[in-house]
């Protein structure tokens, strides 16, 4: 097995299931007789510093608490695990797995079936169709030559997963892949890519799908892997910083159809949507609040759980950007934790035209016209603000009709009208809190849960009513209005966990 | 060949089926129609796998081993008329006009028993078209007046028309969440007598344990029924992926049987199935063979509400599916033996074992489920599932303290006598399990 | 038909109801699903509109449901009006909503010992037919001589020192202190002398009590367990494994 180089700054190690990048190499004072090695943490709360040790600095992080310097003895496993993407195929893949000690449960031996045949077929290299090799301590792909020997032979390889490996030299992967004509998806999701040269001829038109999250890609890098797969329909940038909108504000990829952007701290939609051919968008955990952007008619799927939308007016605005919408994801928004659960669903379906599936509920015809008819409902007794000179309240009341302004406050009891309730847990009032009376009892548990955190399924609630007469709330997707709970009562926390 | 019916009984059950069928075609790529999707020439699954399924015509389409059956109309109208209605043959769907009105005795001794000539001649018929009959796969619910009565009388006559084929179920066992009647902890009790004795294996599947993975696992904040049953689909079709497709493990029915089932009453493995994903998480989670394995001993991809943690194992099935290398598996199940959660019952002549799927699962567009290339379910006989009997078994005896609601079941002809003689029964299950969790005696036991 | 979703303290459902049905027969659906008497039934019915409609005596009202509201309804909730009816009853117990299956038995089912024994087709019946568990003749002996084993492993043991809990694949060691040697109580019929041990990590399966008995602490969940003492060592050098407070690392 040829060796691959001891590894110098820059290089990417595994040490205990953290992933780092070795900063410095060398000696302190500290340890007369050992190597050092300063380190940078992915997960920033792994260090201990920022590369000053003693007063002197050895190397400088990103974070504050994102560095430590270790003995070699530390790192010296991790090193030596360290393979490259054909050792780790073969070993993996193609040889068998040999003798291995058996496994008892007590005195029972674990019978395992079909793991010959299973050798068998992941050992014939011209079929494999999928091969996964994440987390695996792959630092580089290997040998040139045997790479162009070896990917002819990968026949019907369709995808390759090398995600979350120790790789940083983006063409040796492309260098492989280029000669796999069958292939048609690639990970490389959490490798930290610092060699970028890409030469023109580096072009693969077979792959359709990739996923490349978290690789801490600049906005030139991404350019320049657009350049390398220009027939993406697929391809997933989360976790890769504000930089990552430029597929879509440029244009890069004139076959995308869908585009995760997760987790990249976008503060603005990403613009220019209206150009790309994106059908589906996932921009989930960004803190977007608004949504200013020309009409873009081709995107059919948008999923934006954890963002900022906190006004129902940047919900309309979803409805006029994204007139084809049918399926969105907007969970754990401000504009529907804040208030009502039931509240805030209806009121988007109500509020979103063609809406088929939000948050991956099927929405029927019957429910749709439901929310309608609640949506204007609430409009006439102004207790929901929609723009009335805009398109979809005229389609609203083209669809049902004028709905009769009436007074507020007394059709729909379970409305508006706030509860206050004093939540009590352990013999003592902890918080008084106010809710909706529609809210369900699943519901109240998870705030009350965090104001005593237990998990939900760890208590149970009860009302006491003026009389101090107890009440248990049994059926917990029923609105607590069943449970006849009025305002200023008493609800009491029982512990139930083991 | 070796064939296997599919019996669907009842409002969930034949959602539920409706779900299934879905599925079963979109792996053995087999269109609505019936027809094999283009590029085709023979459907997915081996020589022999899709054809335990699926019935070849003359003409070149697929026809499901299926029978859906209900009291009432509606629910087998929407198959009727739904997008998979020219997959069935209309003999194949049969339904009454007045429903069992959440009675058991309604399902099993009068309205039920009216149709019951009418389907046992379809089954006949469905049977008829098999070269080598293996048995049946029911799918129905314990709570409901039509899963629970006319699905025990379907089992009981079927014992008596097919002798020993096999014959297992998947039993959607009550929630208190979504109580679709006072009565279900009768029904339920009721039903679970009456087939104790003629089903081989029951896989129960918990309403409450699938909504908090909706939830949970698949981000939906409010799962509907469609929901759930996609996922109880998912989850059915990794326990027939061996019998359907090449595998290793469980690829006969009466083999579910011989490695999970110790002694005939003790037949309800509880079923666990990973990687429960939405497609925005999928991509952060590794989906590594030792994580999914891990998983499937957590409480959190249970189809039923228990913890095995506070039991023992008389048997484990590890099935796992599509991507997977053997030094991952043995790796895996070596981790497993080192969390020490799991104990073997060391006197039962069932053990642990584990077995290959070589397809990788499917999943529909609409079931919100990532597409992975591979998964594990694991089948696990455990004595915790004693639980969900308890559980039941308290309700019942609240409700028949007081005789409450009894009448309408002696209203359908029913004797009063049945109802202490199911319960004693269910109380000697209970007490079966303490027995089977007695005197084990290992080096390793741990409280 | 319209799906209505039906709700009473007992039951939760969405059902199709048609419009042309008359009060009484909607009354005697709904006794079948929620336990209510049509007599004693009250509906609060929110209709389509947002409108809230209460329907009293509605088993005696004259007219198909279209005619009397006009529109199809969203909810119905059934109120049960006789206090002490049986549905009344059942909602009232906080047995009956309880997932809760430890505590005491409802005034419910009791399968005596004897009874037990009687059946045929028992679980206890097969043990004794194949001689397997406690009706192996091996048994006995084995369970003698492996307690009197643990029982001698158990004499060499300190309370409240260091332990090292081992297991028969070297790999998985856990470290914590020995907190109680004794016998168990309860009825999971374990026998003889046993070790309970805190560990250092939540790698045990409670707190120190079984079956509601609390042997040692309570200490935090799934951080005490209890092994036989024949795994067990005890000794100072057993210092808890810190994976991160070695000197290697600055």
């Amino acid at each position: 097995m040829p060796h691959l180089p001891w590894p110098s700054v820059g290089d990417r190690l595994c040490v205990e299931g953290q992933f780092c990048t070795i900063r410095f190499v060398g000696e302190i004072p500290q340890w007369k007789s050992e190597k050092a090695y300063g380190l940078e943490w992915d997960n920033i709360t792994r260090g201990k510093h920022s590369g000053v040790v003693g007063g002197v600095r050895y190397f400088e992080t990103k974070f504050r608490t994102s560095g430590s310097i270790v003995k070699e003895s530390k790192v010296i496993e991790a090193i030596h695990r360290r393979c490259t993407f054909i050792d780790s195929l073969s070993n993996v893949y193609l040889s068998k797995a040999g003798k291995h000690r058996d496994v008892y449960f007590g005195s029972k031996r674990v019978e395992m079936t079909g793991l010959d045949v299973l050798d068998l077929r992941n050992g014939d290299v011209s079929s494999l169709k999928c091969i996964n090799l994440s987390y695996r301590n792959i630092a580089a792909m290997g040998d040139l030559s045997k790479l162009r020997l070896l990917a002819p032979t990968l026949k019907s390889l369709k995808q390759l997963n090398l995600s979350h490996n120790l790789l940083t030299d983006i063409s040796q992967v492309i260098s492989l892949i280029g000669g796999i004509k069958s292939l048609r998806s690639l990970d490389i999701s959490g490798n930290k890519f610092t060699e970028f040269k890409i030469g023109e001829g580096d072009r693969v038109w077979s792959v359709t799908e990739l996923s490349a999250n978290c690789c801490e890609l600049s906005a030139e890098n991404i350019e320049k892997l657009c350049y390398v797969f220009p027939a993406l329909q697929t391809l997933q940038l989360d976790g890769n910083g504000r930089s990552a909108s430029i597929v879509l504000s440029q244009n890069l990829l004139p076959d995308l159809s869908e585009l995760s952007l997760a987790n990249n701290y976008l503060e603005e939609f990403p613009q220019h949507c209206e150009k790309s051919a994106v059908t589906s968008l996932n921009l989930s955990y960004n803190p977007i609040s608004r949504i200013s952007l020309k009409r873009a008619t081709k995107i059919r799927t948008l999923a934006m759980s954890n963002c900022e939308l906190n006004t129902w007016s940047s919900i309309d605005a979803i409805c006029i950007t994204f007139p084809e919408l049918t399926n969105l994801k907007i969970n754990d928004n401000p504009i529907n934790t804040k208030g009502s659960s039931d509240d805030a669903y209806l009121q988007t379906i109500g509020r979103i035209r063609k809406l088929l599936y939000l948050d991956g509920t099927f929405i029927a015809e019957k429910e749709k016209q439901d929310a309608e008819i609640y949506l204007m409902t609430l409009v006439s007794k102004s207790q929901a603000p929609i723009n009335e000179l805009g398109e979809q309240w005229r389609y609203l009341t083209n669809k049902h009709g004028k709905i009769s302004r009436k007074p507020s406050s007394n059709i729909m009891g379970s409305g508006l009208a706030t509860l206050n309730l004093s939540i009590y847990f352990e013999g003592r009032k902890i918080r008084e809190i106010e809710v909706l009376p529609c809210y369900s009892v699943r519901y109240l548990k998870s705030i009350i849960s965090k104001l005593v955190t237990l998990s939900i399924f760890d208590f149970e609630l009860s009302r006491i009513s003026s009389d101090g007469v107890e009440h248990e709330f049994n059926f917990e997707f029923s609105p607590i209005s069943t449970f006849s709970v009025k305002n200023n009562d008493v609800i009491s926390v029982l512990r139930t966990g083991r | 060949m070796r064939e296997v019916i599919s019996v669907n009984v009842g409002q969930a059950g034949c959602q539920i089926g409706n779900a299934c069928w879905e599925l079963y075609s979109l792996e053995h790529g087999i269109r609505p129609d019936g027809y094999l999707e283009e590029g085709l020439t023979k459907p997915r699954g081996g020589e022999e796998g899709f054809s335990t399924f699926f019935n070849e015509t003359g003409s070149g389409k697929f026809v499901p081993r299926a029978l859906y059956v209900d009291l009432e109309p509606n629910v087998i109208d929407e198959v009727r008329t739904g997008p998979y209605r020219e997959l069935f043959h209309p003999e194949q769907l049969i339904s009454g006009k007045e429903d069992a009105a959440n009675n058991y005795a309604r399902g099993h001794y009068t309205v039920g028993r009216e149709l019951l000539d009418d389907i046992l001649d379809r089954i006949r018929k469905i049977s008829d078209q098999c070269d080598g009959l293996q048995g049946f796969l029911f799918t129905h619910s314990l709570g409901g007046g039509t899963g629970s009565g006319l699905g025990s009388l379907l089992l009981e006559q079927l014992s008596i028309d097919y002798g020993k084929k096999s014959k297992l179920e998947f039993a959607v066992y009550p929630a208190p969440q979504v109580s679709t009647s006072v009565v279900e902890p009768y029904n339920t009790v009721l039903t679970t007598h009456t087939t104790l004795e003629h089903a081989d294996c029951t896989f129960m599947v918990d309403n409450e344990a699938i909504y908090d993975m909706c939830k949970k696992n698949l981000d939906i904040s409010r799962p509907s029924l469609s929901n759930l049953n996609n996922l109880i689909a998912q989850v059915v079709s990794s326990v027939t992926a061996s019998l359907r497709f090449d595998g290793s493990l469980n690829v006969d029915l009466n083999e579910f049987q011989t490695n999970l089932v110790p002694y005939p009453r003790i037949h309800f493995p509880l079923v666990s199935y990973a990687p429960i994903l939405s497609k925005s998480k999928a991509h952060h989670e590794s989906n590594a063979v030792s994580e999914i394995t891990n998983a499937c001993f957590e409480p959190g991809n249970q189809m039923v509400k228990c913890d095995p943690r506070s039991g023992k194992y008389m048997a484990t099935c590890l099935l796992y599916r599509g991507d997977v290398v053997t030094r991952d598996v043995q790796n895996a199940v070596a981790q497993v033996k080192n969390k020490r959660t799991v104990q073997l019952v060391d006197w039962c002549p069932t053990g642990f074992k584990i077995g290959i799927c070589y397809e990788p699962p499917t999943a529909t567009p609409q079931s919100q489920l990532s597409s992975v290339n591979r998964a594990v379910c694991m089948l696990s006989n455990t004595t915790a599932i004693a639980d969900a009997w308890k559980r039941i078994d308290r309700k019942f005896d609240l409700m028949y303290s007081k005789r409450a609601f009894v009448h309408w079941y002696v209203g359908e002809g029913m004797e009063e006598g049945e109802f202490t003689e199911a319960r004693e029964d269910l109380a000697a299950l209970e007490r079966d399990y303490i027995e089977v969790g007695a005197d084990s005696y290992a080096d390793e036991e741990e409280f | 038909m319209p799906l209505v979703h039906i709700l009473s303290d007992l039951c939760s459902i969405s059902r199709e109801i048609n419009l042309e049905w008359d009060w009484k027969l909607l009354c005697e659906k709904l006794t079948q699903i929620s336990g209510v008497l049509p007599a004693d039934m009250l509906f609060e019915i929110e209709l389509q509109d947002g409108t809230k409609k209460r329907v009293e005596k509605a088993v005696s009202r004259a007219g198909s449901l279209q005619q009397t509201l006009g529109q199809a309804p969203l909810i119905i909730r059934i109120i049960d009006t006789n206090e002490n009816s049986i549905a009344n009853e059942l909602a009232q117990d906080p047995a009956f909503n309880s997932e809760n299956t430890s505590g005491e038995a409802p005034s419910g089912f009791t399968l005596s010992e004897d009874d037990y024994q009687q059946r045929s087709d028992s679980v206890l019946q097969w043990k004794k037919n194949c001689g397997l568990g406690k009706f192996d003749p091996n048994y006995r002996a084995k369970l003698e001589k492996d307690l009197t084993f643990q029982a001698d492993c158990a004499t060499d043991l300190v309370l409240n020192e260091r332990c090292l809990v081992s297991a028969s694949d070297t790999t998985s060691e856990r470290r914590g202190w020995l907190r109680y040697v004794g016998s168990l109580p309860g009825p999971r019929g374990a026998q003889g002398t046993w070790c309970g041990v805190e560990f250092d990590e939540p790698c045990g399966k409670n707190d120190g009590t079984l079956d509601g008995h609390v042997l040692f602490g309570p200490v935090k969940p799934q951080y005490g367990g209890f092994v036989k003492p024949s795994n067990v060592k005890t000794s100072s050098e057993y210092q808890p494994i810190d994976d991160f407070a070695s000197d290697d690392e600055l």
